[in-house]
């Protein structure tokens, strides 16, 4: 598999905030990876640097190519989508398939064409016209119309009703299929993406509080759903969350505690949001 | 077709009034030579006295060409000017600019493109007004002959392509005056929401400073130069001599002001 993306000690400073701090990372054909954080850690920053729109120290390499100096080539192969629609609200359909056709060299307006056609959004209309929902999808079918290598989504779902977020992960399961792809994506739905992804970058204030990929994620943590008179032993542990119920407390432990607790109580694989709200709240 | 031809498209359809304004002029223009050449019998009965001085008699034909040119070279120089200082501005305010920034073009193209778009397309869109202006004379004095002829002269078809030629002659040397300008409102309008603005208030502000402040009214004599000499092209018999007359040292300078601004404005577009 070749390496489509490369990140090696970015770091983005604003003045005395640090956004991004040390981040490193390689992606490589056929990986999805969940880049998650709440607002604030640095998710922003980091596509930022990523699209060549920010300045940085480390170095970025997507397809080979330095995002800042070599941003029109790179354009070719990456490609982004974000919560905030950026299509130009004054073109029409027709129109901006039309400028897509002209300047991009691998789009395929025929293909665009065919996969609007299957959706309500008509070539006659204007952007403005049209539905956030729509509006995302447009943006998804000129994507998938080039023959883009890398995908950068940054909470595209955001503002959707089911039935578009279902049709939008549908088109992009379907464009990841049909070649070498990566795809970064960025958001707090983190039930929604999970069974995407790959791999994961979890940032907090900037830094890396985990990254791996999702097996040996899962292989990391562990719960123990505990009586409470077990609580000092589980103490001794050093837990990084704790949920009380009725009777019974549930633990999030590191897998090198997993043979002392398993005495304890009932054993649960955590899902990656029970890690995510974890490690965002440790040390808060 | 190259790329820059979909990108040029793209300008005409994000401004309309490019086309628009040269447009309605003709219509406007050809209503009124409408009525004229409905109501022949006024044109008959209307009568004309000049006074001048000097052994040249004015020729009629020709002042109506130039008015027609100077016309449509101001609303050139005026669509050319609101052109630049909206162009970024907009992408940015209306959020449209991820897109455009997400198309694999350079941002040197996109520079050239509306340098090309504001500094040739709009002059050769407003040269189109001249033509247009002029065959309608030449078609009306066919058409109504003696009346015509003897209000304006002769109006012949090598004189309408003549008066076209030379106006765009004129605009290209409007163009070439008008490129420092340009380059500094697309830098200006980057980070500005008024870039007009900045820039007529920041010239004045620089003459007013250089002239009162610290007795040096080099500056102020430049500044004054380079900003008037578009205007001046358009009014110019000879406008060549107007490129004289500014100088070449005040010409450099401004092409080496011209320069710096579409640097700056190349590395704020990052």
């Amino acid at each position: 598999m070749s390496t489509l993306v490369s990140a090696a000690h970015i770091t983005k400073k604003y003045q005395s905030t640090t956004a991004v701090k040390d981040v490193s990372f390689e992606l490589q054909a056929g990986q999805v990876l969940g880049l998650l954080g709440h607002n604030g850690a640095g998710k922003s920053s980091l596509i930022g640097a990523l699209l060549g729109s920010l300045s940085h120290q480390g170095e970025i390499r997507v397809c080979g190519l330095n995002p800042v100096s070599q941003r029109a080539q790179l354009m070719s192969n990456l490609a982004y989508i974000s919560d905030v629609n950026v299509l130009p609200e004054w073109m029409t359909v027709a129109q901006i398939l039309r400028y897509t056709s002209g300047v991009h060299p691998s789009f395929d307006i025929s293909k665009a064409k065919q996969l609007l056609s299957s959706t309500q959004i008509a070539l006659s209309k204007k952007i403005s016209a049209l539905s956030k929902g729509m509006k995302v999808q447009l943006h998804l079918s000129i994507i998938i119309a080039t023959d883009t290598k890398v995908l950068i989504l940054d909470e595209p779902t955001l503002g959707l009703d089911l039935i578009y977020r279902d049709t939008f992960y549908r088109h992009l399961i379907e464009w990841f299929h049909d070649g070498e792809r990566a795809l970064i994506i960025a958001s707090h739905e983190v039930n929604e993406i999970e069974h995407l992804l790959t791999d994961v970058l979890m940032l907090k204030q900037g830094k890396v509080v985990l990254q791996g990929d999702m097996d040996s994620l899962h292989a990391q943590y562990f719960i123990v759903d505990a009586l409470h008179q077990h609580q000092e032993v589980i103490k001794q542990m050093s837990p990084i969350s704790s949920q009380a119920g009725l009777g019974s407390t549930k633990w999030l432990l590191k897998s090198q505690y997993r043979s002392q607790a398993e005495g304890l109580g009932e054993i649960i694989n955590p899902n990656l949001q029970e890690i995510f709200i974890a490690l965002q709240k440790e040390g808060v | 077709m190259h790329p820059s031809f979909f990108m040029l498209e793209k300008e005409l359809l994000e401004h309309k009034i490019v086309t628009r304004l040269p447009l309605f002029l003709l219509v406007f223009g050809l209503l009124i030579l409408g009525s004229i050449v409905l109501n022949t019998d006024s044109i008959s009965n209307m009568s004309l006295q000049f006074n001048y001085q000097g052994n040249d008699a004015p020729d009629f034909a020709q002042g109506l060409s130039r008015v027609i040119a100077f016309g449509a070279g101001a609303v050139s120089l005026l669509l050319s000017i609101m052109y630049l200082a909206k162009t970024f501005r907009k992408e940015r305010q209306e959020g449209s600019l991820m897109f455009w920034r997400s198309m694999p073009v350079s941002d040197l193209q996109t520079h050239v493109v509306k340098l090309g778009f504001a500094l040739i397309l709009i002059p050769l869109i407003c040269s189109l007004l001249v033509l247009s202006a002029e065959l309608l004379l030449w078609f009306i004095s066919l058409t109504n002959g003696q009346d015509l002829i003897s209000l304006l002269g002769e109006v012949s078809f090598f004189g309408v392509l003549l008066s076209w030629l030379m106006f765009m002659a004129k605009m290209i040397l409007v163009s070439l005056a008008l490129l420092p300008l340009a380059c500094l409102l697309l830098a200006v309008s980057q980070v500005s929401n008024s870039p007009l603005l900045v820039v007529v208030v920041g010239a004045y502000t620089l003459k007013l400073v250089s002239t009162y402040v610290f007795t040096f009214t080099s500056l102020a004599d430049f500044i004054r130069d380079i900003s008037s000499m578009p205007m001046a092209l358009l009014t110019a018999q000879q406008p060549l001599m107007v490129f004289v007359q500014v100088g070449w040292l005040s010409c450099l300078g401004a092409y080496l002001l011209g320069s710096l601004c579409l640097i700056v404005s190349l590395l704020l577009r990052k």
